[in-house]
Parts: C-alpha cells; sequence; structure tokens
C-alpha cells in the first residue's frame, strides 16, 4: 500500500536513503583509510626539507628503504597537543604534533626497539611500547615551528604535568630534542 | 516493713568508699589524659614524618638530577663541538664546513637558552658569578648569531672572529661546568642528609608505636586473662547457685519486673506442677497466683517498682498458690529483690503448706473431740448420780425404819454406809 505510487517524494526519500548508504559506506572507507597501514601508503614523499627520518624495521617507506617526513607530511597524521611545563623551560607550553604511536603506526612499525637519535648526536633507546605510551613528537611550540635553537625542529614531549610517572629521570632522559632520526630495531 | 538495720551502715559510712571511688575515678581520667595526650603527640609526629617522607621520596622520584648534570656537561661539550666545527672549516676551502658550523652554533645556543631558562637551573643561576657568565654567554650568542645568520659567504668571512669569540668563552664555560658540580654535588648530599634523617625519625616513631603496641598488647593480655578468670569465677558461682537454688525444698520462682517468670527451680515443678519449660517466660500472675490473691501480689510489686530504695520485705507470709490443677493450696512466701540495670527482680520463695495446715487442721479436730468425750462422761456421771439417788432414797428410808425398828433382823446385817452412796 505505502509503494503504491511511486510520489516524486517518495523518489527522493530513496534517493536520501541511498545517500545515506553512501554516505555510510563513505565513513566505512574513510575509517578504512584512516588506519594506520592505509594512510602511510598516501603519504608520498616529503617536497620540503627532511625533518625526521625513521628506518630499520618498518612497513612503509618512501627512500632508500626509510620513511622521511618534512613538516607537512607530519602535520597531515592524526595531531595531539597538550599544555605542560617542562624543567628546560620556563613557564607553562603548549606543544602540538604528532603522537609517537601514530607516527610509528603511520610507518607501520614492526620492531620492538626504538633508538631516536638527536641532531647533537644524542640517542636513546626504548621499547616501543613504552614508546607508545604518552610520548609527543611536537613539530610546534605555543603554535610555532620550533628552530634549532629552542629545541626544534622536533621533540619528544611527555605531558610531564599530568601524571608524576612523567616526571621520572627515564622519562627526562627520553625527551629528546632536536630530534633527527629514529630507527625501529628488533 | 522497711527494715532499719540494712540502711544504717549505708548511712554510717558513706564518705570514705565514694571518696576512694571518685579518687580513683579522677586517677584513672588522668591517666587516660595522659595516654591521649601522647597517642596525639605520637600521631602528629608519625604524620608529619609521613607526609616529609612522602614530599621527599616525590622529590627524589621527580629529581631530574642526571639530566642536569649531563646538560652542564654537554654546555662544555657543545662549545668544543662549535670549535672543532671551526676548525673544521677554517681548514677546508669553500664554505663545504660552513653549514656544520652553523649547526654546532645552534645547538650551543639552544644548550644555553635551556640552562638559562630551565626551572632545574634555577638556584644555579642565583649564584652570581654563574649569573654573570651566562649573562656573558647570552650576549656572545647576541653578537654572533648574526654573523651565523648572514648566510655561508659572510660567515666563512667571519670565522676568526668567532673562533676567537669561542676560545674566549671556554674558560667561562668551565667555570659554570665546575660551579654546577659544586652546587649540585651539595645539594645532593643536602638531600639525601635529609632523606636519611627522615628515614631516622620515622624508624624512632615507627619504634615508638611498636613498643606502645607491645605494651597495649600486654595490658590486653592480662585484662584478657583477668576477665577470663572472672567469667570462670562468674560461671562457677553461678553454678553453685544453681545447684543452691536446685537443690531448695522451697519453691523458688524469679520474675522480671514485668512479672515474667525468668527462673523456676526443681521444687516449684514439683509443688507448681509446671515444668521449668512451660513456666519460664510466663506472667507468673496468672501461672500461680490464685485470683483472689492476684490484686495483692500486683500491689506488693508495684511497690517496690514505685520506689527504687525500697529494702526487701524479710517476713514470711501465708497466702495461696495455684497449681497446674487449677486448684489453690496454701503457701508460705517470702520475697526478694535485686535491682540491677534492668529494673528489679523478684525472687519468691514458696513452701506447699498444705500438709501442715492440714496435720494442724486433725490436731483441732482431735482435741475437740477430746474434749466432747470428756464432756459426754461428766455429764452421764450426773446424771447418773442425780438417777441413782432418788430410788436409793426410798431405799434407805426403808432401811432406815427397819434399823429403828429392829424387825427382821437379818443374821449377818447388812451395813450400808451413805457416805459412800453419796
Amino acid at each position: 500500500m505505502t509503494y503504491r505510487f511511486q510520489t516524486p517524494l517518495r523518489t527522493y526519500l530513496g534517493a536520501r536513503r541511498l545517500g545515506n548508504l553512501i554516505a555510510v559506506l563513505a565513513i566505512l572507507v574513510g575509517s578504512l583509510a584512516a588506519h594506520p597501514a592505509a594512510r602511510a601508503q598516501s603519504l608520498g614523499t616529503p617536497s620540503g626539507v627532511v625533518l625526521l627520518t625513521v628506518s630499520g624495521e618498518i612497513g612503509r617507506t618512501n627512500r632508500d628503504g626509510a620513511m622521511v617526513f618534512d613538516r607537512a607530511m607530519l602535520k597531515e597524521l592524526p595531531r595531539t597537543s597538550f599544555t605542560t611545563t617542562t624543567i628546560w623551560t620556563e613557564g607553562e607550553h603548549r606543544f602540538t604534533g604528532v603522537d609517537l604511536a601514530d607516527l610509528l603506526d603511520a610507518v607501520d612499525a614492526r620492531g620492538d626497539t626504538l633508538r631516536a637519535t638527536a641532531l647533537n648526536d644524542y640517542e636513546i633507546t626504548m621499547p616501543v611500547e613504552e614508546a607508545r605510551d604518552g610520548a609527543l613528537v611536537a613539530y610546534a611550540m605555543d603554535g610555532e615551528a620550533m628552530s634549532v635553537r629552542e629545541k626544534g625542529p622536533l621533540w619528544i614531549v611527555y605531558p610531564y604535568d599530568s601524571d608524576v610517572a612523567y616526571q621520572s629521570e627515564t622519562i627526562y632522559a627520553r625527551s629528546i630534542w632536536q630530534l633527527d632520526r629514529i630507527r625501529i630495531e628488533d | 516493713m522497711p527494715d532499719p538495720r540494712p540502711e544504717a551502715p549505708q548511712s554510717a559510712t558513706p564518705a570514705t568508699p565514694m571518696g576512694r571511688l571518685v579518687r580513683l575515678l579522677r586517677a584513672r581520667d588522668r591517666q587516660r589524659a595522659i595516654t591521649l595526650v601522647v597517642l596525639g603527640f605520637l600521631a602528629v609526629v608519625a604524620t608529619g614524618t609521613g607526609i616529609s617522607l612522602y614530599q621527599q621520596l616525590n622529590d627524589l622520584r621527580a629529581a631530574p638530577q642526571d639530566s642536569v648534570q649531563w646538560s652542564l656537561a654537554q654546555l662544555e661539550t657543545d662549545l668544543l663541538h662549535l670549535e672543532v666545527a671551526i676548525q673544521h672549516a677554517e681548514a677546508t676551502p669553500g664554505t663545504a664546513g660552513i653549514p656544520n658550523v652553523r649547526k654546532r652554533f645552534d645547538l650551543f645556543y639552544s644548550r644555553v637558552q635551556t640552562i638559562r631558562r630551565g626551572q632545574v637551573f634555577a638556584d644555579l643561576r642565583e649564584i652570581a658569578p654563574v649569573g654573570r657568565q651566562l649573562q656573558q654567554l647570552q650576549s656572545f650568542l647576541e653578537t654572533t648569531a648574526p654573523l651565523v645568520d648572514a648566510g655561508p659567504e659572510a660567515l666563512a668571512r667571519e670565522l676568526a672572529t668567532v673562533h676567537q669569540r669561542v676560545d674566549e668563552l671556554l674558560p667561562v664555560v668551565r667555570d659554570i661546568s665546575l660551579a654546577g658540580v659544586r652546587l649540585y654535588a651539595a645539594k645532593g648530599d643536602t638531600r639525601r642528609q635529609n632523606f636519611v634523617d627522615a628515614l631516622l625519625t620515622a624508624t624512632a616513631v615507627a619504634f615508638v608505636l611498636i613498643l606502645l603496641l607491645a605494651i597495649s598488647l600486654a595490658v590486653l593480655d592480662r585484662q584478657h586473662r583477668v576477665s577470663l578468670r572472672r567469667a570462670a569465677e562468674i560461671s562457677h558461682s553461678r553454678d553453685r547457685l544453681s545447684a543452691t537454688i536446685g537443690a531448695s525444698l522451697d519453691a523458688v520462682v524469679v520474675a522480671d519486673a514485668d512479672g515474667r517468670i525468668v527462673d523456676w527451680n526443681g521444687a516449684a515443678e514439683r509443688i507448681f506442677g509446671y515444668s521449668r519449660g512451660q513456666a519460664i517466660g510466663r506472667d507468673m500472675a496468672y501461672l500461680i497466683v490464685p485470683e483472689g490473691a492476684r490484686e495483692q501480689h500486683r500491689r506488693t510489686r508495684r511497690r517496690y517498682l514505685e520506689d527504687a530504695h525500697r529494702p526487701a520485705d524479710t517476713e514470711r507470709f501465708e497466702t495461696h498458690g495455684l497449681n497446674a490443677d487449677g486448684r489453690p493450696f496454701p503457701v508460705e512466701l517470702a520475697m526478694g529483690v535485686s535491682r540491677g540495670p534492668d529494673g528489679p527482680i523478684f525472687i519468691y520463695y514458696l513452701r506447699d503448706i498444705s500438709s501442715r495446715i492440714a496435720q494442724q487442721e486433725a490436731l483441732v479436730a482431735a482435741r475437740d473431740e477430746a474434749l466432747a468425750a470428756e464432756r459426754a462422761k461428766t455429764d452421764f456421771l450426773a446424771v447418773m448420780s442425780h438417777e441413782m439417788r432418788t430410788p436409793l432414797n426410798g431405799v434407805l428410808g426403808v432401811l432406815d425404819l427397819l434399823e429403828r425398828t429392829g424387825a427382821g433382823r437379818p443374821a449377818a446385817p447388812l451395813r450400808l454406809d451413805r457416805g459412800r452412796l453419796r
């Protein structure tokens, strides 16, 4: 009875239902695309100055068996930010960047150990699962890009103020500034 | 009838025991107050120590000691790296070595900012020469940065100037590092000493607390033993009491303030015909007091309930009880009152006196019977003597006549003494 006549309204409704379906599909595809592995493929190659090189046991590469990032590519990754003080600066600062976990997902990290090295060859290693615990690869402080003279361009920071667990010597040592390269090892 | 005797000793010696009790209470209060003060003091000390320990632990956990020392040591290293980069650039033709100089300059710049701004270096900056030296570093950075930022060729031309400034800075940087080592070593010592002190205090407090705990445990144990002994004594005396009551020939009935039976001995079972189980909890006035005596029973109880200090009557009196068959029978009753926290408890001693009454009645009957028999005999004799005298008078008259006349005198004269017949 309801479907006896194909009125314009019903056509419109049908079209809307189809539209909804398409929208749902689009969201599904989008969320699939948002999956780290799928997303990494769409990162492409850097067009600007390379800020970070990730190498080692990773599933996605874009140059010479490594994944290199410029600022634009990093900004395409899921953005995380928090406000905290640090023991090396004065006052509170808002740090914006990529959660290290998201970065590891983006390069499809497969190893167990993360070795991060700074411009001055300061180097730290940490288990990959611990690297996924709150560390932020910050590319901006208070909304501004950081120069090398201000511990930039990349700085691994933790939300130190949010938990005393982030105020340990180990975490301070892992807070590597002027981050240059990351190597994922077994 | 209140017996005046129990009151006399109470009113005669009230001061001594009462005074002693008050003194005891006061002494106990003082002891308690002292205990409370000591405990309070210990609690404050323990809390203070705990808080201080917690803070110091937090400080220890959060203190970026190693990071600070590292950063200070790196200050000199970074400057030396810059110098090496400059020397390398000077030795290299063209501007090939310049980017490395720039990088090393930037890293040194960053390091100086960390020490100039970082929270953890605040106390280092407060040392007067260090503050001045840091200012010196900053002015080097500010004057040199334009040269570094001017471009590779310009920097290449000014390398010698930069090199000279770096050389001048080296002893300054070394002084800062050394000042840092001195400061943080002293701070570390103080921190450790404070921590050790706090730990020692905590240990002392814990020791005192353990001691107190041990003492209170000992006191508790003593009290436990005393109470055990007392419980045994009480149980013993209760056993003795119940044996006494159980063996009593008189019925012993104990009732509470509401008249409910709370105890009922073997003699009561025999006399009234209710078992202990049947009697306990029942209203005494309805169970064993005949209807005629209930009002009297209630009045007596009420008198004790209204006057809390009324001493118990010690008189015995006779009344009637009601047995399980519903038959009233005479009893002799004595009553005691015991006052407890839940009100008075009434203790009734009842003796079945029906056999005694029966014996008394039999005795009275026997006496009455004996008296009646005696009276009957007397009456009989009186009647008999009266009745006998009347016919004998005739006989005596005839005999008198015969004697006087002498007619018909028998062979053996009959002598009759008048006196015997009277």
